[in-house]
């Protein structure tokens, strides 16, 4: 798997006020260069998207509670934001599922200001024509490796 | 809202798919068959009713739609449906593809034997067929036991296919009552009986409810939608199966009627796990196949009310060769149709266009075949198989001719759709 997304939840360490900062910058180091970093924190970590931009880590940033908010970092030319979702090892048809939902429920997808990557394991062929449906573009990569890329996007 | 973009690190993998060559031969011999049994239900249009299901040419030409058509096809959508349903491969490809020679070989044999009436045929050719079958089902049963998945789902399908060894073991017993006069020439009804419910009630009602339930939220998109019925559905139908095997058998009218009860109730429980699934749906548009498999459920139970209904007029089961057509072509030939009409372009637009998207422009699924062009064929099929049993009830001749030649031509057009959709110029050359 060349790819992968390395889960990281600091809102324990945020709520009893310890500083995430360097736990945070370790696991960035241990960082591939198709990795992608999912923070989950408590609230949107500003200066903390400063310090990796500079480092050339973009990010999307999701807002799953008042309390909890998911930040992917990770390397990109692109100025869209993506936000990615590793669907390999799930079951059909809950890759072609979890993907609609997100992007039914995702504000920001909805107006084509944060685009979703999706990895499976095969291209999501009756996902396709949904997409089609609800005016989503997409742009599918096979790696050849087992992950199919699928990025899905709505222009603005 | 779910996202998180969990990292299945080690877990399992889904990508187990036969090679396409494996599932394809199955069911092309499947569409094939289909194609020849719409042209013989057109040509015997005219002579069939209830009173002649003995004829030679009648048992032929219910064989070519049962081993023929129905379960050709059935075969190689269940090896490629196997693996994505448990998420295990196919024990040996080797075996499964060597198998479909000996299967295709002995099944054009068999029908032969049977439109000629070749007792000794029947036997060499039938002993053949029920070793091809037997040869599926353990494959299938082996695969199958091997996923770590669990749930009602794989009880379905291993049932099936222990019903259908079961089905085709009578089905010998009953070509050697042809052959040696004693024990099994006296028990001649019920062997037949048996077998037939082994093989409609058991397999192919077994298999089409279990698959159901991936193929429905997968061409739906469906999903958190309960799953605590299913094991219900399960119960259900073994015991009416059972009920009615011993009705038979033991000549007990009043296990028929439970077997009847008892079968309804399964439908009921069935057809409220299918409005789950499809409440829950993602897709907005419902397509014709998908509505086809809807209403082949409903069928389904409205065949075990035209039993329980004829239990209660005739008072004895005379008169069941109407009602296994309709529950043969209502529930399980409309069931496949609905299923084929989206197995197949998905199948081929997977093997010939999945590697070269995002490459250059490809067809999307439906291009190849658009739902829309079903409706007219399922709607044709639907229509004829009501004006068929309407008028088999009321044994209006005029009515049923026209009633078969509306299914006939039906299943010859989605016979022919899907071929084309396959491309028999193309598919020969794929691995």
């Amino acid at each position: 798997m060349a790819r992968q997304i390395i889960e990281l939840d600091v809102r324990e360490m945020l709520k009893t006020k310890q500083d995430p900062f360097e736990r945070i910058m370790a696991t960035v180091q241990q960082l591939e260069a198709n990795d992608v970093l999912e923070l989950h924190a408590t609230f949107r970590p500003e200066p903390l998207l400063k310090v990796l931009g500079k480092q050339g880590f973009r990010h999307a940033v999701v807002e799953e509670a008042t309390d909890h908010v998911i930040v992917q970092f990770y390397k990109s030319r692109e100025d869209l934001p993506i936000f990615h979702l590793d669907n390999r090892g799930l079951e059909p048809p809950q890759p072609m599922v979890r993907t609609l939902e997100f992007l039914d429920q995702e504000t920001q997808c909805q107006n084509g200001t944060m685009g979703v990557e999706i990895w499976n394991e095969r291209v999501p062929a009756l996902l396709l024509p949904e997409l089609t449906e609800r005016a989503f573009e997409f742009q599918v990569t096979d790696e050849e490796e087992g992950t199919v890329r699928v990025k899905i996007f709505r222009n603005q | 809202m779910q996202t998180l973009a969990r990292t299945p690190a080690g877990g399992i993998t889904t990508s187990q798919s036969p090679p396409f060559s494996l599932p394809i031969r199955y069911m092309l011999l499947g569409m094939v068959g289909f194609l020849v049994f719409a042209v013989d239900l057109v040509i015997q249009s005219s002579g069939l009713n209830g009173h002649n299901t003995f004829l030679p040419s009648i048992v032929a030409l219910t064989h070519l739609l049962t081993l023929g058509s129905l379960l050709a096809f059935v075969m190689g959508a269940v090896y490629q449906l196997s693996t994505v349903a448990f998420l295990v491969p196919i024990k040996t490809v080797t075996v499964a593809k060597w198998n479909f020679w000996l299967y295709a070989i002995s099944i054009v044999g068999l029908i032969i034997s049977m439109m000629v009436w070749w007792v000794m045929g029947l036997m060499i050719f039938g002993t053949l067929a029920v070793i091809a079958i037997y040869l599926y089902s353990l494959i299938i049963i082996w695969s199958v036991m091997a996923t770590n998945l669990r749930g009602a789902m794989q009880w379905f399908v291993l049932s099936a296919h222990v019903y259908l060894i079961v089905a085709v073991s009578l089905a010998l017993l009953l070509i050697i009552s042809f052959m040696v006069p004693g024990f099994l020439a006296n028990v001649y009804q019920p062997l037949l009986l048996s077998h037939i419910i082994f093989a409609a009630g058991g397999f192919f009602t077994f298999l089409a409810m279990g698959f159901s339930f991936k193929l429905l939220p997968m061409f739906t998109l469906s999903h958190g939608f309960s799953t605590s019925r299913q094991k219900w559905t399960l119960i259900l139908l073994h015991i009416a199966l059972w009920a009615f095997i011993a009705g038979i058998w033991l000549n007990d009218r009043s296990a028929l009627w439970v077997a009847g009860i008892i079968g309804i109730a399964a439908f009921i429980n069935h057809l409220f796990d299918v409005r789950g699934i499809m409440k829950k749906r993602l897709r907005k548009n419902t397509e014709a196949p998908i509505y086809a498999v809807l209403i082949a459920a409903y069928s389904g139970g409205f065949a075990f009310l035209l039993l329980f209904v004829q239990l209660g007029v005739a008072l004895q089961i005379a008169g069941w060769q109407e009602i296994v057509t309709f529950y043969l072509m209502g529930w399980i030939t409309l069931t496949v149709m609905g299923f084929a009409y989206k197995i197949i372009p998905f199948l081929i637009w997977n093997e010939r266009f999945r590697k070269k998207i995002g490459k250059e422009k490809t067809p999307m699924i439906a291009d190849l075949l658009h739902p829309n062009r079903a409706k007219p064929v399922l709607i044709g099929f639907l229509a004829g198989l009501i004006l068929l049993t309407v008028c088999s009830l009321m044994e209006w001749i005029p009515g049923t001719v026209i009633g078969t030649l509306m299914i006939g031509a039906s299943i010859a057009v989605f016979a022919i759709q899907l071929l084309l959709v396959v491309n028999l110029k193309k598919v020969g050359k794929e691995r």
